[in-house]
C-alpha cells in the first residue's frame, strides 16, 4: 500500500513521508521525485551502472512508463514473472515501482483518443489502449501501483463539449477498470484531468477522485511542462480546483519534466511527488544543469552546454563541489571530448549529473520546508 | 593482482613465463599499471573511452589492459591536451595498462590520399582536409604525450596481399623507422614494441623477426595481418614470426579478435591481440557465444526466448537480461549496445582465461576440442531443433592444419 503521511506544512509547500510503496518499505521524504524509467531502464543506464555509479539520497520509487513496453506486452505476460525481471531489475533489492500508461518525454499528438481507447505513442506508432488490455498489462507487469487512464487530450481551445466529453470518459475508464468481478492487482494511483477549465478539473476530482480504495492523486499536466507556455496564476488556479474537493492528507503526483523553478511552483501548490524526466531531457539534448548557490532562496539553475569549444582545455572537475560520480571522475574537458566525439560515454555521465543534481534539489527543497515556520 | 610493486621504468617491465603447453605460453606482463596476464585479448577504446562502457565496469571483468587509437585522440582532443588533462589514464578514468597504437595503420585505412616515403606517412586529413606529414619521430612525440603503458613504433603498413619488391622495401623501412623511433623515445616509463613486417613471405618475416628482436626491450608485435589475407596464409605467417622471435618478449598479433583466431593464435605462441569488432558488432545487436559463435539478437527467432545471451556466462548481462528483452530494445536504446557490449568484452576475458587455465593446467587439447566442437555446433537453445542436435561441425581446413601443426588431433 502506498503510506503516506503529511509531517508539516508551511506556506512554501509540504513535508511528508512515504513509509511503504506497494509492498516495499520506501521511507521515502517529500517533496521528492520518481526515478523516470524508458524501456525498464533509466535512459542510457544498464542496472549496475545504476546501482554502483548512481547515488541518490533516498530509496527510489521507479516510474515504469509504458509506452516503450507497450508493443511487447503479450510477450511479458508470457515471460510470466513480472516487468522488473524482464527489464533487469532482478538484481535489484524489492525495487517500488509504479506504473504509467505515458512517457512524459513522449508525444501526445491531439485528436485520437475515443470513448473505448487512448492513444499511447510508441516509436512504431500509435497504440490504443482500452481498459481490458491495460487492465492485462497491470496484472502481468507486477508493479506496486499503477495509474488510471484519462483523456489527455484537452488542448487550450477544447469547447466545452470535448470538455465534458474527456471527463465522462475518464469517469467510465476509471468504472470499467475497477469492476467488481475483475481483479486488478497493485495500488491505485487516480489520474486527474479536466485540461485548462477550473469547473472541469473539480468536476473530474469530485467524479473519480473520492473512489475508495484510492492510495493516491496524479495531475494530469502534459500541457504545463518544460517547454509549453505555462502561467503560473492559471497552473496555481487549476490545482486549486482539482485538490479543493479531496482529501488534503494523500499523496499528489505530477508527471512530465519539470525545471527547477517550476518545481519550486509546484511545491508551493501542494504537489509531493514528481518524475526526474527533466534531468534526462536535458542530457539527451547534450546539458548538463546546476542550482543557484542560494537555491530555493532564489529558483535560479544554471544549463550548460559542454559541447562548447570553450571547455576543451579545462580540465578541471564538470561541475566544482558536486559529488556525483561524473564530476568526481571526469573533467569539462573530457566531456567535451565525448559530446564533440558522440560518444555514448557522454550520454551516461550526463545522465548521471543531472538525475544526482535533480535529486540534490529535492534534498534541498526539503531543508528549507523544515526550515519555514508551519501552517 | 599481487602485491608485487609495478615497474617504473622499461628495465622493470619483465615478461614472465609462467607454464608452457607445447607452442603456447602461459605469462605475466609486468606494465606500469597492471599486471597483465597472457595471452591477454585488449578490447579497444578508439577515442578514449570504451562505447557505452564505464571503466569500473571493466575493472569488475578483470580486464587489465586495453587499448586507443593515437590517429583519433592525436585529432580530438588532440595529443597536447590528453598531455594537459595528465595523460590519457587519469583523462580517461583508467587506471590500468593501455596500449596505444602508432596511427599509421588508421591513416591507411581512413585517408584517401596516403604516400610513404622515407621520412614517414603523408596523409590527407579527414577532418581538415589538408596535407599532414607523419614521421616516426612525430607518432612517438605523440604516444609520449598521451602516456600509455606501451606505445607502437611507426610502420610501414602495405596491404597485406601486395607481393614484389614493395614488400622487402617496406619491412626494410620499418626497421630503419623502428632506429629512428628508439631515438625519440625518451620516456623510460613507457615501453615500445617494434612491428614485424614482410607480408606473407616467411622469409622476410624471419629476417625482420631477426633484426627487431635484437632492438626490441619488453614486447614485438606481428603486424600487416587481418587485413583480408586467406586464412591459410594468416595462421602460417603467425605461426612463423612466433617460431623466429625469442621466449622472453610477448608477441602481440595486430587486430586479432575473431574467437577462433585468438584460441589458434594461442596455441600457436602468441600473447597479446586487440579487436574492435566485439564492441562494433554489439552495436549493432550481434552477441558472441561459446556455443554457435554469433548471436543476431535482432533476428525473429529471439522475440520470445527468455534464456540469457548464454546461460553459463557470468556477465552482468547474463545475469540479469533475456534474449527477447534485448531483442525487444535493440536499435531502440543505447543501453542495448551497453548490454551486449558487456556481454562480449566479458566473452572475450572469459575465453583468454580460459586458455590459460588450459595453458597452466595442461591439458590445450581437451581445451582445443571442447571450444571447436561447441563454437561451429548449434546456438544453444531451450528446444533445440534436429538440425541443431544433428549439426556436423564445419571446422574450416585452416583450422584443422594449423591443429595439426600444433600435433593435436581432433575427433570429429
Amino acid at each position: 500500500m502506498v503510506k503516506f503521511a503529511i509531517e508539516k506544512k508551511t506556506i512554501l509547500g509540504r513535508l511528508g513521508k512515504i513509509d511503504t510503496w506497494g509492498p516495499v518499505d520506501v521511507n521515502h521524504a517529500t517533496p521528492s521525485c520518481m526515478t523516470y524509467l524508458r524501456a525498464g531502464h533509466i535512459p542510457h543506464l544498464t542496472w549496475d551502472v545504476a546501482e554502483n555509479q548512481l547515488k541518490l539520497s533516498q530509496t527510489p520509487i521507479y516510474q515504469m512508463t509504458l509506452p516503450s513496453l507497450v508493443s511487447n506486452a503479450k510477450i511479458i505476460e508470457k515471460f510470466g514473472k513480472g516487468i522488473a525481471k524482464l527489464v533487469g531489475m532482478g538484481a535489484l533489492e524489492s525495487p517500488a515501482i509504479h506504473l504509467t500508461p505515458f512517457d512524459p518525454l513522449g508525444k501526445l499528438p491531439g485528436g485520437y483518443n475515443d470513448s473505448k481507447s487512448i492513444a499511447i505513442w510508441t516509436a512504431n506508432g500509435k497504440v490504443s489502449l482500452d481498459v481490458k488490455t491495460y487492465r492485462n498489462i497491470v496484472n502481468s507487469f507486477g508493479c506496486g501501483s499503477f495509474e488510471t487512464l484519462v483523456d489527455y487530450d484537452l488542448p487550450r481551445d477544447a469547447g466545452h463539449k470535448k470538455l465534458l466529453k474527456a471527463v465522462d470518459r475518464t469517469t467510465t475508464f476509471n468504472e470499467q477498470l475497477f469492476k467488481q468481478d475483475e481483479k486488478i492487482a497493485g495500488d491505485r494511483i487516480v489520474s486527474l484531468g479536466g485540461g485548462f477549465s477550473k469547473y472541469h478539473r473539480r468536476k473530474c476530482a469530485v467524479d473519480i477522485g473520492l473512489a475508495e480504495n484510492t492510495a493516491a492523486y496524479t495531475i494530469e499536466f502534459h500541457e504545463f511542462v518544460e517547454g509549453m507556455k505555462t502561467d503560473e496564476k492559471e497552473m496555481k488556479e487549476l490545482l486549486e480546483e482539482t485538490f479543493s474537493p479531496l482529501p488534503p492528507t494523500k499523496l499528489r503526483c505530477i508527471s512530465g519534466p519539470f525545471n527547477p523553478k517550476t518545481v519550486l511552483f509546484l511545491v508551493q501548490q501542494g504537489i509531493d511527488l514528481f518524475d526526474s524526466s527533466f534531468a534526462i531531457k536535458l542530457a539527451e539534448e547534450g546539458h548538463a544543469f546546476c542550482l543557484a548557490d542560494d537555491y530555493p532562496t532564489s529558483s535560479k539553475y544554471e544549463v550548460v552546454d559542454f559541447k562548447d569549444q570553450k571547455f576543451a582545455d579545462d580540465f578541471t572537475p564538470v561541475f566544482d563541489g558536486c559529488g556525483c560520480y561524473t564530476c568526481t571522475k571526469y573533467t569539462k574537458g573530457y566531456l567535451q571530448h565525448l559530446l564533440n566525439t558522440k560518444e555514448l560515454l557522454a550520454s551516461i555521465l550526463l545522465v548521471i549529473h543531472n538525475m544526482s543534481e535533480y535529486d540534490r534539489m529535492f534534498k534541498l527543497i526539503r531543508s528549507s520546508l523544515e526550515n519555514s515556520e508551519g501552517l | 593482482m599481487t602485491e608485487e610493486p609495478l615497474p617504473t621504468c622499461q628495465a622493470d617491465m619483465k615478461y614472465d613465463v609462467l607454464a608452457r603447453a607445447g607452442f603456447a605460453r602461459r605469462g605475466n606482463l609486468h606494465l606500469p599499471h597492471s599486471i597483465v596476464e597472457t595471452p591477454v585479448f585488449m578490447p579497444v577504446g578508439t577515442q578514449g573511452t570504451m562505447k557505452g562502457v564505464v571503466t569500473e565496469q571493466l575493472v569488475g571483468m578483470d580486464c587489465r589492459i586495453l587499448l586507443c587509437n593515437t590517429y583519433h585522440l592525436g585529432h580530438r582532443p588532440g595529443h597536447e591536451r590528453v598531455k594537459a588533462a595528465g595523460g590519457i589514464h587519469k583523462m580517461m578514468n583508467w587506471n590500468r595498462s593501455i596500449l596505444t597504437d602508432s596511427g599509421g595503420f588508421q591513416m591507411v585505412s581512413l585517408s584517401k590520399l596516403m604516400t610513404v616515403d622515407e621520412n614517414g606517412v603523408n596523409f590527407e586529413s579527414p577532418h581538415t582536409g589538408e596535407m599532414m606529414a607523419l614521421p616516426p619521430e612525430k607518432s612517438i612525440e605523440i604516444q609520449q604525450a598521451l602516456g600509455a603503458d606501451i606505445m607502437m613504433q611507426l610502420d610501414h603498413v602495405i596491404h597485406v596481399l601486395t607481393t614484389g619488391d614493395i614488400v622487402k622495401e617496406a619491412m626494410h623501412r620499418s626497421i630503419r623507422w623502428l632506429d629512428r623511433c628508439k631515438v625519440a623515445h625518451t620516456r623510460d616509463d613507457q615501453a615500445m614494441f617494434p612491428i614485424l613486417q614482410g607480408g606473407l613471405n616467411l622469409d622476410l618475416r624471419k629476417e625482420c623477426a631477426e633484426e627487431m628482436a635484437k632492438r626490441a626491450k619488453v614486447g614485438i608485435a606481428i603486424g600487416g595481418l587481418s587485413g583480408g589475407e586467406e586464412k591459410d596464409h594468416f595462421w602460417r605467417v603467425v605461426a612463423a614470426c612466433c617460431a623466429a622471435l625469442p621466449p622472453h618478449l610477448p608477441r602481440y598479433v595486430m587486430g586479432v579478435g575473431f574467437p577462433v583466431d585468438l584460441v589458434i593464435c594461442s596455441f600457436l605462441g602468441a600473447d597479446m591481440f586487440d579487436c574492435v569488432y566485439p564492441t562494433r558488432t554489439a552495436r549493432f545487436g550481434t552477441a558472441m557465444v561459446r556455443r554457435g559463435g554469433l548471436m543476431q539478437l535482432n533476428q525473429k527467432r529471439y522475440k520470445e526466448d527468455f534464456l540469457p545471451i548464454d546461460d553459463k556466462c557470468e556477465c552482468n548481462t547474463c545475469k540479469n537480461y533475456t534474449r527477447a528483452y534485448i531483442h525487444s530494445i535493440a536499435g531502440k536504446e543505447t543501453v542495448a549496445c551497453h548490454l551486449v557490449s558487456i556481454h562480449n568484452i566479458k566473452h572475450q576475458l572469459d575465453l583468454m582465461r580460459d586458455v590459460r587455465q588450459a595453458i597452466q593446467s595442461n591439458s590445450a587439447e581437451k581445451f582445443l576440442r571442447q571450444f571447436l566442437f561447441d563454437y561451429y555446433g548449434p546456438i544453444q537453445s531451450e528446444n533445440p531443433s534436429k538440425q541443431d542436435t544433428e549439426k556436423v561441425r564445419e571446422v574450416p581446413q585452416w583450422v584443422r592444419d594449423a591443429v595439426d601443426h600444433m600435433g593435436y588431433t581432433l575427433d570429429f
